[in-house]
């Protein structure tokens, strides 16, 4: 899988049409399964993708040949969700209150079983909530983790195992299975 | 149009050949020898025209200087890409310090200078001179790469600039009195240090800001 997204990476940066049609259809599920395991909004989710995508277009001479490419794409997709939560939190900042409330838009959520882990996820820490996500969600390995999010491979993996604690804790707490 | 066929078609629409970024070891390369160069040329006139005083610890603490400069310029050539993996910028920026403490403490001569406070301030002008076009160089090569740490990469990079200033002025210049290095050539090169780190911040916040499309 790996050496597959690593070749496509090189195509598109030939700039064969093809590798994009390849890469979107493969990473895209990936990258949205990553970010409605951390958003939870749908809306806000997609646009994320799009941004990223557009990201990692204007970045792709950055990916060097030969490293790990799923790494690069997660750090990238990181540093976007960052950037839209410091922006979120200067937006707030700026809110001002009004006496009238306007309609609140519908938003699309998960629902069922999903909303359940998202409930618990949402319990955890961020950098917690993270290395779950990169980990378990998008199946990445200890290692990848790491290079995405700046890590160690010892850090990410106790992130991971204070989060699973915490989950059994709160899962057990709640009565869940 | 489907959310993917969107991006397929945005991206599409804007796809020329990137040319990747050259490997970690030639930018690794590049950053170390633009941080020695002046050290280099400095000991060169010096040997020539009998300006260089220093021997001995002198020498030897340069060295380490020098030697330093290499991990230093590697971590800033890994940052260049996103997702290589834990920083350790900040570990540099603090190592880098405690070995300037180190070379000032053995070189310099607390007799030589009782006094607090030097009244010149040429060496550290001079020190900041030469750190200049060598942070210049680095930001030229930092340039090409998807910088997502910036305010550690250009810490880094004023580490490196300020390196350069520091080792320049301990091989040209021959006071030896502590005040006068701990202002002066310390001084130069902790103060590039804190500029850059401070024009990384300045970076972060300019491209945080800045619409993407």
């Amino acid at each position: 899988m790996d050496q597959w997204i690593e070749q496509r990476l090189e195509a598109w940066q030939r700039g064969d049409p093809l590798a994009v049609d390849e890469l979107v259809d493969r990473l895209y599920p990936a990258l949205l399964r990553f970010f409605l395991a951390m958003e939870h909004e749908r809306s806000d989710a997609e646009d994320l993708v799009q941004e990223t995508w557009i990201r990692l277009h204007k970045a792709r001479h950055s990916y060097r040949p030969g490293s790990p490419a799923l790494p690069w794409i997660y750090a990238v997709a990181r540093h976007m969700r960052l950037d839209h939560l410091r922006k979120r939190m200067r937006v707030k900042r700026k809110e001002v209150g009004m006496e009238v409330l306007p309609e609140i838009a519908v938003v699309e959520k998960l629902d069922g079983k999903e909303t359940e882990i998202g409930a618990l996820l949402d319990e955890l820490p961020e950098a917690q909530r993270e290395a779950v996500v990169l980990t378990k969600v998008n199946g990445l390995s200890l290692e990848e983790a790491a290079r995405a999010t700046g890590s160690t491979v010892g850090a990410v993996k106790q992130k991971v195992f204070r989060a699973y604690e915490k989950i059994r804790a709160l899962a057990h707490e709640r009565g869940l299975r | 149009m489907t959310p993917m066929e969107q991006i397929k078609a945005r991206l599409k629409a804007d796809l020329a050949p990137a040319r990747p970024l050259a490997s970690e070891k030639s930018y690794t390369a590049w950053f170390v020898l633009a941080a020695w160069c002046p050290a280099a040329l400095l000991m060169l006139a010096g040997s020539r025209s009998g300006w260089n005083s220093k021997a001995g610890w002198g020498l030897a603490a340069l060295a380490v200087l020098l030697a330093a400069a290499w991990p230093a310029g590697r971590e800033l050539a890994r940052l260049m890409t996103p997702g290589s993996g834990a920083s350790r910028g900040g570990v540099f920026c603090l190592a880098w310090l405690v070995t300037l403490a180190v070379i000032v403490a053995v070189t310099a001569d607390a007799a030589a200078y009782p006094g607090f406070g030097d009244p010149e301030w040429e060496c550290f002008r001079f020190g900041v001179v030469v750190a200049l076009p060598v942070a210049a160089a680095l930001v030229w090569g930092i340039a090409r790469g998807h910088v997502l740490r910036r305010t550690e990469s250009a810490a880094v990079l004023g580490l490196l600039a300020g390196g350069a200033g520091f080792a320049a002025l301990e091989i040209g210049c021959p006071i030896r009195g502590l005040w006068h290095i701990l202002q002066s050539h310390y001084g130069a090169g902790v103060a590039i240090l804190a500029i850059g780190a401070a024009a990384g911040l300045l970076w972060d916040r300019m491209t945080r800001r800045r619409p993407i499309g």
